[in-house]
């Protein structure tokens, strides 16, 4: 009697564990199970690259509950990076302490095409404030080799992805309206067609209306400004294997403070356009084929009636001027490259093994023209200095690399990759064979993570620093050094279902570093730089719509360079309530001293709030700078500080149809 | 009597934890539920155009991947146009679900870059089909 009791107890116990865990499958709410579903679709989840360097991944999520609407909004956020503005308004980035980083040290691509120009070999005078609203996710790796890649050598990769066809089928319509009465509109629409073809299509315009800062000399006034107007058109047209991206960002800016001696600009632009097509097909077999072009010009017309500074081989100098030197007023130059590219890479899968090998071919052309014009002249009898500039090159550059990841067990990875990558150019300047190499070590233990990468890397450099019959405004070098670099980097982290916890630590070595100075101008640098960073990252996810993001990072050099904050610390917090999207954003960067001027402790809190009316239909705040006392930029004969972001509210509507 | 008991209680908690490990993507927890709102069948026989997603399909409790389509009680697709069957169709792109939008039961897919789930009132009535209360909400007379 007493075994069948039992009997019955253990059944009705064991049937309804059973049905108890049937009901928890069966009983999955549909709307949370279709929220799992785009959580675990993530497109960021197939492109992201985590052994490629220290990741910062940024969701599409994340930038629709942020309501960034360009690359600034993201740069600002980025931990270990300090956003800066040069002093023709092109931002840019800051290690900690250190002056700007290195033009060609970053590159930024969209989908696979990389965005730098050959003139100036940096992406960002044309791109690091594009508008993003196209862009579905945004991968940003630190301290990384860039072979992973297979493309052009960088110590920062800026990947941004834009969204797919297949996945909107549909449009969306976004207007934001500032304080300072700019806007910035955009449309897309994109579909899937029954013949196999879907597109994805997208412009935006806008007005960027910043504040106007002054600078006096002689008793006269003079308006620094760093407003811009910019269209930007894109399309991705993918058939079968086949996907073709076109795309067009057209803009002109303000000089800002300009290159003049002084500081005292009147009415410079600078306007520059950058058009490229990019085709990619990917075959059956792993291989992948990428063809491109791309055309970019920039023209930069600068106006200083207190002089603007260039080098000049022919001057004899004056009495206030040195020898080598001279002084304009207008310095009109226009570069204009064209780069044409083809990239062939194949990936091998064994059972521990996975092999990429790659090569590509760039063909660079760079055409650069200008006027310099004063009212002052070292050859007599002429009144006027006046100067007609016309120079051209280009550049030949071929890439081999493989990377090899093996497995010695399910917990133990060891990588290696190696690049090399050959220069040569039509005219003049040092041909240069180059080699970069990586190994690295990951090492999981249940949920800790052990990274330690090395790498033997360089930067190289770009036209406007190797190559000027003139040597006029800049004095160039044919036999630069490209610098080498070495980057050591260590990582741990802990991870479980709701948290990840990350410290990390970095040793860069900087050998022929290349300089500017007025008379020389550029040189590769005697000194040997040495940068060291660490830093942590912690996130929590307190359920699926609430989380917090916490980072600190530090810095220092071997030549007390203080040109930037040593140390910040950052907070973000993403919140949702009912239909309301919060966003919060908190950072703290350090004093510092630059070109003489002190600047103070930097608390920078931005917030956005969003509220959805419906699916498809949200209106929105985002309000940066809240207090006004972010972090602020010191630049050379300049007596102010100037804001990188700044103050600045910005009403936000978004309509999907 | 309490061996027996024992292996009882293994079997029975392994299969259920077994249940649970394949309910892990929400995909398949998806299509569980919509296959078994569609059919009343003990075992639901499917057919599918994308034989990637046959061995996803093939672990949703009682449901068999078939070879033929005439062999199959729904239809799965994901990539065919122009499909003339008599038999339940489900569709898992907007592209098709506008295709077959006289006949179609219903689609799981993107668009405005979110998923949607959707069945379509007429074409469920023509078929006699009544969803489960947790499907009901994503029932619509349009696209």
């Amino acid at each position: 009697m007493l075994k069948v009791g039992f009997l019955v107890r253990f059944l009705l116990l064991t049937v309804s564990i059973f049905f108890s865990i049937v009901n928890l499958y069966a009983n999955d709410k549909m709307a949370q199970l279709l929220n799992e579903y785009q959580e675990e679709s993530k497109l960021s989840k197939i492109t992201k690259h985590e052994s490629a360097g220290f990741l910062e991944l940024y969701t599409r999520d994340e930038l629709e509950r942020m309501q960034a609407h360009t690359l600034l909004d993201v740069f600002k956020t980025l931990p270990g990076l300090i956003l800066t503005k040069d002093s023709i308004g092109t931002n840019t980035f800051r290690s900690p302490k250190m002056p700007e980083i290195f033009s060609t040290a970053a590159r930024l691509y969209v989908n696979d095409h990389e965005m730098t120009s050959a003139s100036f070999g940096s992406a960002f005078l044309i791109w690091g404030d594009m508008p993003i609203e196209y862009i579905d996710h945004i991968e940003v790796y630190k301290a990384t080799s860039s072979i992973e890649f297979g493309n052009e050598v960088a110590s920062l990769i800026i990947r941004v992805y834009t969204k797919k066809a297949k996945r909107e089928e549909g449009g969306k319509l976004r207007i934001l309206l500032s304080d300072s009465g700019g806007y910035d509109t955009n449309i897309y629409h994109a579909q899937a067609l029954e013949n196999g073809l879907s597109y994805f299509v997208y412009a935006n315009k806008d007005n960027i209306k910043n504040d106007t800062y002054y600078n006096y000399y002689n008793t006269k006034e003079y308006e620094i400004k760093n407003g811009k107007e910019s269209y930007t058109l894109f399309a991705n047209l993918q058939y079968k294997n086949w996907i073709l991206d076109l795309g067009v960002y057209s803009k002109s800016v303000d000089s800002f403070t300009g290159p003049g001696y002084r500081k005292t600009p009147t009415n410079d632009k600078i306007i520059s356009t950058h058009a490229y097509a990019h085709l990619s097909k990917i075959f059956e077999n792993d291989i992948k084929m990428q063809i491109s072009y791309d055309n970019m010009s920039s023209n930069a017309r600068f106006k200083d009636e207190n002089y603007i500074l260039i080098s000049d081989p022919d001057s004899p100098g004056s009495i206030i001027i040195p020898p080598k030197i001279w002084a304009v007023k207008n310095y009109h130059v226009k570069l204009n490259d064209q780069i044409a590219s083809v990239i062939l890479e194949k990936k091998f899968h064994w059972k521990s093994n996975n092999l990429l090998i790659g090569c590509f071919y760039k063909y660079k052309q760079f055409k650069d023209s200008g006027q310099l014009q004063g009212d002052i002249n070292y050859r007599a009898p002429f009144n006027n200095y006046y100067k007609d500039l016309a120079i051209e090159n280009s550049l030949d550059l071929t890439s081999l690399y493989f990377e090899n990841s093996y497995d010695y067990d399910e917990t133990l990875k060891f990588i290696l990759s190696m690049k090399g990558d050959f220069y040569r150019y039509k005219k003049s300047i040092k041909s240069q064979n180059k080699l970069i190499a990586r190994v690295g070590v990951i090492k999981n233990i249940d949920k800790f993570q052990f990274r330690v990468f090395a790498s033997h890397s360089y930067m190289p450099a770009s036209f406007i620093q190797l190559y000027n019959d003139y040597n006029t405004p800049v004095k160039v070098d044919n036999n630069l050094e490209y610098p080498t670099v070495n980057i050591y980097n260590a990582a741990f982290r802990y991870k479980n279902s709701n948290s990840e916890f990350e410290f990390f630590i970095n040793h860069k070595t900087i050998v022929d570093g290349i300089r500017l100075k007025l008379k020389e101008g550029y040189i590769n640098s005697q000194d040997t730089i040495q940068t060291s960073m660490l830093g942590f990252k912690y996130r929590y996810s307190f359920d699926r719509d609430n989380r917090i993001y916490v980072y600190y990072s530090a810095g220092r050099n071997n030549h007390d360079i203080d040109q930037s904050p040593s140390y910040s610390y950052a907070v973000r917090l993403f919140n949702r309530y009912k239909k309301f999207d919060i966003y919060n954003e908190f950072t703290m960067r350090d004093s510092y001293e630059h070109a003489g001027v002190e600047v103070g402790n930097s608390y920078d809190y931005t917030v956005a709030v969003k509220y959805s009316i419906s699916n498809d239909i949200s209106f929105g705040v985002r309000a940066d700078n809240v207090f006004n006392t972010g972090y602020e930029q010191a630049y050379p004969d300049y007596s102010e500080t100037i804001p990188v972001s700044e103050q600045r509210v910005w009403l936000n509507l978004e309509v999907l149809f | 009597m309490k061996k027996i008991a024992l292996i009882y209680f293994l079997f029975t908690l392994s299969f259920s934890v077994e249940l649970f490990a394949f309910s892990i993507s929400a995909e398949s927890k998806i299509y569980s539920n919509v296959l078994h709102g569609l059919s009343v069948q003990k075992e639901i026989k499917i057919w599918t155009d994308d034989k990637s997603k046959e061995e996803q399909f093939a672990k949703i409790q009682n449901v068999i991947c078939v070879e033929k389509k005439e062999d199959a009680e729904i239809l799965l697709l994901f990539h065919t146009l122009n499909i003339k069957s008599s038999k339940l169709i489900f569709v898992g792109s907007y592209t098709l679900l506008k295709h077959y939008k006289q006949e179609v039961l219903g689609g799981f897919y993107w668009q405005k870059g979110r998923p949607n789930l959707l069945f379509l009132k007429e074409n469920l009535e023509k078929h006699g089909l009544v969803l489960p209360q947790n499907l009901t909400d994503y029932i619509d007379s349009r696209l």
